[in-house]
């Protein structure tokens, strides 16, 4: 079983390689002077879906997959006719790779903890490629199996906003496994299947901030 | 940012009202710190930014008192922002458009009621956010506008970029890319969605809604309460614990009918997971009593003794 984990961060794209290579900033260019040399090379092809297809192995992943995809990036997916200005999340490995010149703890004009621009991607093994995304929450009480669980709008938890709501979950069912549990009335990160958050009413994170969602706002 | 038409002339505080009246299109955008909405609003002549439901009933209210006497021609009422990420549901400033929010239709209701847009000659309602009909919940809400209003009302399943607006707003040549409720109609679900509240929801039994019970039939075994069983059930709830279902509707082992201070009608319950909660229905039926959309749970401190209590009341008439 692997385990990838992602960072949700802006992307600029400044320079295409080929249809889905691409060099691009986790800035605004505009605020840094357009300076080349911060930019990053990326594969757009090298995703999770690439690995689940067996094109690649999931250790070579460096981009989630396009929104339009099942994934969360939203840059290209394909030049020159893709989008270059959007969010990209990129893999722990390809954060190795660049050898610490991109830090996913910077986010411009956000709140948010860094957990809450963070998922993770099983591949194979009991979780059966299961994906799960961060955020920030509270246990409030628990009843049988389930959790009463508050839970923020990404990039809102370390600000003043309050809880987009409460639900009622099965954290051992609907929680990556591998995380450290909930204690009541601390408020803590959590990594929810990505299936269960199709029933809550809760935002996806957007980036860059000028791209819209409240989660933004200053 | 402009936000709604100052007066040049304090002795005809309407004339800018009217000026928006003899256009075609009336075009309000989400009033917000926003690079692409500041560009469009500039973009489209005789726009209005707006930062809630509280200025647009400022702006329709005012252009309802500049309409008097006017000659009206037909025209959309074009509502142009951001669309919320997971339900791409449009938002104009602080205000999301979700139709299942009571808020939000009881606002569009009430604006037929009034007979707003007829008064305004508006014939269509444009939600022009990115992918506002791509989702069950958006499409949902597109068509219970149309339904509430009785205008066509139009989402598209795309992007919009400002290459789609121009000085007189929405292009024309785009009108492919939108999708009217009518198109809508038969494909249309209710979303699985919350409103927005205080979580987690205490329980107020008096601001429940009440209903008939002839006319609110059930699936499932119906036991009617007396005022008595009802305080053995509130005193085994914790009221101040409710939150919504983070599933798919469950199915209840039976329903409640708790007597209301109308008579005749009844506060709807539902007991679930063999008596460990008991869900609610403060935001009223939207969709099916019994979905998991509408209901909030409360969890019940001794199941057994519910169980006991809801055994003895009689089966009430379907």
């Amino acid at each position: 079983m692997s385990k990838v984990t992602f960072h949700g961060l802006p992307a600029w794209v400044g320079a295409i390689h080929s249809p889905t290579v691409c060099d691009w900033w986790s800035d605004d260019p505009a605020q840094m002077r357009w300076d080349r040399t911060l930019m990053n090379t990326i594969d757009l092809a090298m995703t999770p879906a690439a690995a689940t297809a067996g094109r690649i192995k999931p250790a070579q992943i460096e981009a989630d997959d396009f929104t339009g995809h099942g994934g969360r990036t939203t840059i290209g997916p394909l030049f020159p006719g893709g989008t270059s200005i959007g969010a990209c999340w990129v893999s722990d490995h390809y954060l190795t790779k660049l050898g610490g010149k991109l830090r996913p703890g910077v986010r411009p004009g956000v709140s948010g903890h860094d957990y809450e621009w963070t998922f993770v991607q099983y591949f194979d093994g009991e979780q059966h490629n299961r994906r799960f995304y961060g955020f920030h929450a509270n246990l409030v009480d628990t009843q049988n199996h389930l959790s009463l669980v508050q839970l923020w709008n990404p990039g809102t938890g370390a600000g003043s906003a309050k809880p987009a709501g409460a639900w009622w979950l099965d954290l051992a069912a609907d929680t990556d496994p591998s995380a450290p549990p909930l204690t009541k009335n601390k408020p803590a990160p959590v990594m929810l299947d990505k299936d269960k958050i199709a029933h809550l009413n809760i935002l996806e994170p957007k980036a860059p901030p000028f791209k819209g969602s409240f989660a933004f706002a200053p | 940012m402009r936000s709604l038409p100052d007066a040049l002339d304090p002795a005809d505080p309407l004339a800018p009202y009217r000026a928006l009246l003899a256009q075609p299109r009336l075009t309000v955008i989400s009033a917000e710190p926003d690079r692409e909405l500041d560009g469009m609003a500039r973009t489209i002549r005789g726009s209005v930014r707006i930062a809630g439901r509280a200025e647009l009933e400022v702006l329709l209210g005012r252009l309802v008192a500049a309409s008097a006497g006017a000659q009206i021609a037909p025209r959309t009422l074009d509502l142009l922002g951001h669309s919320t990420a997971h339900g791409a549901l449009l938002r104009l400033g602080d205000w999301v458009i979700d139709a299942a929010d009571p808020t939000v239709a009881a606002f569009f209701r009430a604006l037929a009621a009034h007979g707003v847009l007829a008064r305004l000659g508006i014939t269509a309602v444009r939600l022009l956010g990115c992918r506002t009909s791509d989702t069950d919940a958006g499409r949902a809400t597109i068509c219970r506008l149309a339904e509430l209003l009785g205008v066509e009302v139009f989402g598209t399943r795309h992007l919009l970029y400002d290459a789609h607006y121009d000085e007189a707003g929405f292009r024309d040549a785009w009108q492919f890319l939108l999708v009217s409720a009518s198109d809508l109609a038969r494909a249309a679900q209710p979303a699985d969605v919350t409103a927005p509240a205080t979580w987690p929801r205490t329980l107020d039994l008096d601001a429940l809604p009440a209903f008939a019970l002839a006319a609110a039939p059930t699936r499932w075994p119906r036991r009617q309460m007396t005022r008595g069983a009802v305080h053995q059930l509130l005193a085994l709830i914790r009221r101040d614990a409710g939150g919504r279902l983070a599933a798919r509707a469950t199915a209840p082992s039976c329903e409640l009918a708790l007597p209301s201070a109308v008579p005749e009608q009844f506060h709807l319950a539902h007991v679930l997971f063999d008596g460990a909660f008991v869900r609610f229905y403060p935001d009223g039926p939207d969709g099916p009593v019994g979905s998991a959309a509408a209901g909030v749970l409360y969890p019940v401190d001794d199941p057994h003794e519910l169980r006991r209590v809801t055994d003895a009341l009689p089966l009430a008439l379907r």
